[in-house]
C-alpha cells in the first residue's frame, strides 16, 4: 500500500486506490453478497404479470396527479383524491409481494434448486469440463504454432485467423453451428449436448489461446535449442521444458474457457432450439425473465459462481501453481 | 577422455543475403582449447552454431573425430554448447539439469543420479543437487552449465562467451577450472569470446575472426609477439596506429614516414616503398628515453631505436599498470607502465620517449582499409 503512494505520489496513489475500492467492493464484492443473500431471502414469488402491472399503477398514478395538479375546481379534486388513494393501495398492495418486507433468511430456494436445477447443473458443468479439456488439447498446439510464426513475422496473420470468430460475436458463431449441424433436438440427448460443448469450445477458443501463447511466447528460445543440443526429441522438449512453462497460461485458459462455457447463455439456445433452457445459463435467465422467480435464480448463480471458483482453484492445483504465478513471469521456485 | 578433433572445411555461414563466416579452414586436434577471439559481430557465435548443428549447413563441411556431421541435427551431433546467459533449466533443480541429457538418452533415473553427482564433484557443487538454478551465484550458474554440457560426454564442448557475466575474480578462478575440467575429461573446447585477456590466458591457440574471417590461427605467444595483421594486433592489445607510407625497406625492417617522423618498424607480409602502412606499437615497449638501457633488446640494437618528444596529457590508473597518453602533434601514443606506487609517476609536461623497431609492426593498409584505432 505504502508503496503505491511512493511511486505515485500522494495523490495519484489515493485516486488508484478509490478506483480499486469501487472495482473490489461496488463490481466485486456487492453483487455476489447481494446474490448469496438473495437465494436465501424469503418472500412470495412475483410474477412478471405483478411487475408489469405495477408498472401501469405507477404511470397511472403519476398522470392522474399531473391532472390533479391542472385542475381548479374543488369538486373534481376531491373526485381525484379519491381515485390517487385507490391506486396508491393497489401499488402498495403488489409492492409488497413483488419486494416482501424484511424476514427470517430461509432456504426454500435452495430446497427448489436441489430438487429441481442440480441435474441441468450437471450437465452444463460436465459439458464445459468436456469443452475445457478438448479445447486445451487443441489449444496448446495451436498457440505453439503462433510462436513459431512469430517468429516468422506471420503472427498478425494467426491472431487475426483467431480472432476474426471473437470479432462476430457469440450469436452468430452460434448461428453458424446451427447452420451446420442443423436439425438440432434436446439437450438431453447426449450427442446434442456434446455438440453445445463443440460449439463452445469453437466460440471461446481465443480465451484459451491467447494466455497459453503468452506464457509460451516467453520462454527463452536459448532453453529450446540447450534441450536439442543435449539430444532431447521435439516431444521431450514439449513435455519436460515447454509444458511447464506454459502452466500458468493452461491454468488461465481453462479458468477462463470453462467460465465462459459453463456460462454460456446464447449457445445452448441456439444451438438446441427451445431446449436449450434445459442448459444452466438459459434456466437462470428464463428464471429471472419469464416465471420471475428471483430466489431460484439467485440460488442458480451462486451455485455456478461457486462452481466455476472451485475450478480454478483446482486447475491451480492441477498446475502446481500459485495464484500470483498467473500474473508473474515464472520463477525456479515452484 | 571423449575429446576428439574438429575439422572446418571450407565451411561458410550465410543468413539470408549476408555472409557471417566466408569460407573458412580449420583444425581443432583432439583435446584441446581453441579461443575464437573477435568483436561482436564478427562472426564467432555464428561459427559455434554452426558447429553445433543450429545453424542449416551452407557449402562445407564439418568433421568431428574424422565423421562428416554436416548434415546431422543438433541432437545428433557429439557436441555440447554452454549458451550466453546459459539458458539453465529454471523449473528443473540443478541435479536435474544436469541429467537432462542423460534422461534423453533414456538412462534410468538412478544411473542419471549417480552421474550427475559425479559431474557435480567435478565442477566443485557437490551438495548443490537439490537446490534451482536461480538460487546459484554467478560463477556456480557457470560450472552447472560446464556440469549440464559435459553430461553427455561430447566429443566438443562449445562455450559462448561465458566468462562475460563474472566479475574479474571469478573470471580468473573460472578460466583455471575449465583448463583444469579439460585436464581432467580431454573434452576438446572451442571457447568464443570478446576478451583478450580470457583468450591468452585460456587457450591453446587462439583464432581471430574479424567480418567473418580468419585473421589469424596461432598459440596466444606467438600471436602476442607476431601479429599477423592489423586486426590481429589491435585485438591482441596494440593501442596506438600510426598510419604512413613506406620509405625504405630493409630485410624484414621498413622505415615508414609518418605525420610524427620517420619511424622503424617491422614489416609484416612484403612491402614496398610507396605502399600505405598501419604501423601498430605495443604500449608497453613504448619507452622513457631515460630507462632505454635498462630494456636489454633497445639497449642493443641503436640501428632500430625511434626517439621522439611527446607531450605527456592524461593518465588513467588500470589497477597493476598506469596508461598514459602522450601527445605528437595529432597523433596519440599510449605507453603503459607499471604502477609502482605514487613517486614513480610521470608528470604532464614534455618527456623524451621512444620504441624498437622489433617493437613496432607496419602492416599493409589494404587488408584493413576502415580499421580505426579500437
Amino acid at each position: 500500500m505504502a508503496e503505491v503512494f511512493r511511486t505515485y505520489g500522494l495523490r495519484l496513489g489515493a485516486v488508484l486506490w478509490l478506483l480499486v475500492a469501487i472495482w473490489g467492493i461496488g463490481l466485486v464484492a456487492a453483487p455476489l453478497v447481494d446474490l448469496a443473500v438473495s437465494s436465501v431471502a424469503s418472500g412470495e414469488r412475483s410474477s412478471i404479470d405483478t411487475i408489469a402491472e405495477l408498472a401501469r399503477l405507477r404511470d397511472d398514478l403519476r398522470s392522474v396527479r399531473r391532472t390533479w395538479e391542472s385542475t381548479a375546481e374543488v369538486e373534481r379534486r376531491a373526485d381525484l383524491d379519491r381515485r390517487i388513494r385507490l391506486l396508491t393501495d393497489r401499488a402498495r398492495r403488489l409492492e409488497a409481494r413483488v419486494a416482501p418486507p424484511e424476514t427470517e433468511p430461509e432456504i426454500g430456494h435452495w430446497a427448489r434448486f436441489t430438487d429441481t436445477e442440480i441435474p441441468t447443473l450437471a450437465t452444463a458443468l460436465g459439458r464445459a469440463l468436456l469443452a475445457t479439456a478438448v479445447s486445451l488439447v487443441l489449444c496448446y498446439p495451436v498457440a505453439w504454432a503462433a510462436v513459431l510464426a512469430s517468429r516468422r513475422r506471420h503472427l498478425t496473420l494467426v491472431l487475426f485467423a483467431l480472432a476474426v470468430p471473437v470479432g462476430l460475436g457469440e450469436l452468430l458463431r452460434a448461428v453458424a453451428w446451427r447452420t451446420t449441424f442443423a436439425p438440432a433436438g434436446d439437450l438431453a440427448d447426449p450427442i446434442v449436448s456434446v455438440m453445445v460443448a463443440a460449439a463452445a469450445i469453437q466460440v471461446h477458443l481465443l480465451f484459451m489461446v491467447v494466455p497459453i501463447h503468452a506464457a509460451l511466447a516467453r520462454v527463452d528460445r536459448r532453453l529450446i535449442e540447450a534441450a536439442r543440443d543435449l539430444g532431447a526429441s521435439t516431444l521431450r522438449i514439449h513435455a519436460r521444458i515447454l509444458l511447464p512453462h506454459a502452466a500458468p497460461g493452461l491454468a488461465l485458459g481453462s479458468i477462463l474457457t470453462f467460465a465462459l462455457a459453463a456460462g454460456s447463455l446464447a449457445v445452448p439456445r441456439v444451438v438446441s432450439g427451445e431446449h436449450g433452457a434445459r442448459w444452466f445459463a438459459p434456466s437462470i435467465a428464463r428464471h429471472v425473465s419469464e416465471t420471475g422467480d428471483l430466489g431460484l435464480a439467485a440460488a442458480e448463480a451462486t451455485a455456478l459462481t461457486v462452481a466455476c471458483l472451485v475450478l480454478a482453484v483446482a486447475a491451480l492445483r492441477l498446475f502446481r501453481l500459485r495464484l500470483r504465478d498467473l500474473v508473474e513471469r515464472r520463477r525456479g521456485h515452484g | 577422455m571423449y575429446g576428439k578433433d574438429v575439422r572446418l572445411k571450407s565451411l561458410s555461414v550465410v543468413h539470408g543475403d549476408i555472409t557471417a563466416v566466408y569460407p573458412t579452414d580449420l583444425e581443432i586436434a583432439s583435446g584441446e582449447i581453441l579461443a575464437l577471439l573477435g568483436p561482436s559481430g564478427a562472426g564467432k557465435t555464428s561459427l559455434l552454431r554452426a558447429l553445433a548443428g543450429f545453424l542449416a549447413p551452407g557449402p562445407g563441411r564439418v568433421l568431428i573425430g574424422g565423421a562428416d556431421v554436416t548434415d546431422r541435427p543438433p541432437e545428433r551431433r557429439p557436441t555440447a554448447m554452454v549458451f550466453p546467459g546459459l539458458a539453465l533449466f529454471p523449473l528443473m533443480s540443478v541435479a536435474d539439469n544436469v541429467g537432462f541429457g542423460l534422461e534423453a538418452r533414456g538412462l534410468p533415473r538412478a544411473a542419471r543420479r549417480a552421474r550427475s553427482d559425479d559431474l557435480l564433484a567435478l565442477v566443485g557443487l557437490t551438495g548443490h543437487g537439490d537446490r534451482r538454478p536461480d538460487d546459484l551465484g554467478d560463477a556456480d550458474r557457470l560450472r552447472l552449465a560446464i556440469a549440464r554440457a559435459l553430461a553427455v560426454e561430447p566429443a566438443v564442448l562449445l562455450l559462448d562467451e561465458p566468462l562475460a557475466a563474472l566479475d574479474p575474480e571469478d573470471r580468473r578462478r573460472m578460466r583455471a577450472e575449465l583448463r583444469a575440467i579439460r585436464h581432467r575429461t580431454g573434452v576438446t573446447v572451442v571457447h568464443a569470446t570478446a576478451d583478450r585477456a580470457d583468450a591468452l590466458a585460456l587457450a591453446d591457440r587462439v583464432a581471430v575472426i574479424h567480418a567473418g574471417r580468419l585473421e589469424q590461427v596461432d598459440t596466444p605467444d606467438r600471436l602476442y609477439s607476431r601479429p599477423a595483421t592489423a586486426v590481429v594486433a589491435r585485438l591482441v592489445g596494440d593501442r596506438t596506429i600510426v598510419r604512413g607510407r613506406v620509405a625504405t625497406v630493409a630485410e624484414a625492417r621498413v622505415a615508414v614516414d609518418t605525420a610524427i617522423g620517420r619511424l622503424w618498424a617491422t614489416a609484416r607480409g612484403a612491402l614496398t616503398p610507396g605502399d600505405a602502412v598501419a604501423v601498430t606499437i605495443r604500449p608497453e615497449r613504448l619507452l622513457l628515453e631515460a630507462e632505454r638501457g635498462e630494456r636489454g633488446l633497445a639497449a642493443a640494437d641503436t640501428e632500430g631505436w625511434n626517439r621522439l618528444t611527446g607531450d605527456l596529457v592524461g593518465r588513467t590508473l588500470e589497477g597493476a599498470i598506469v596508461a598514459y597518453d602522450f601527445a605528437l602533434g595529432d597523433v596519440g601514443l599510449v605507453m603503459h607502465r607499471p604502477n609502482l606506487g605514487q613517486h614513480d609517476l610521470l608528470l604532464p609536461s614534455l618527456h623524451a620517449i621512444g620504441f624498437h623497431a622489433d617493437d613496432a609492426t607496419a602492416f599493409a593498409e589494404a587488408r584493413d582499409g576502415g580499421g580505426g584505432d579500437g
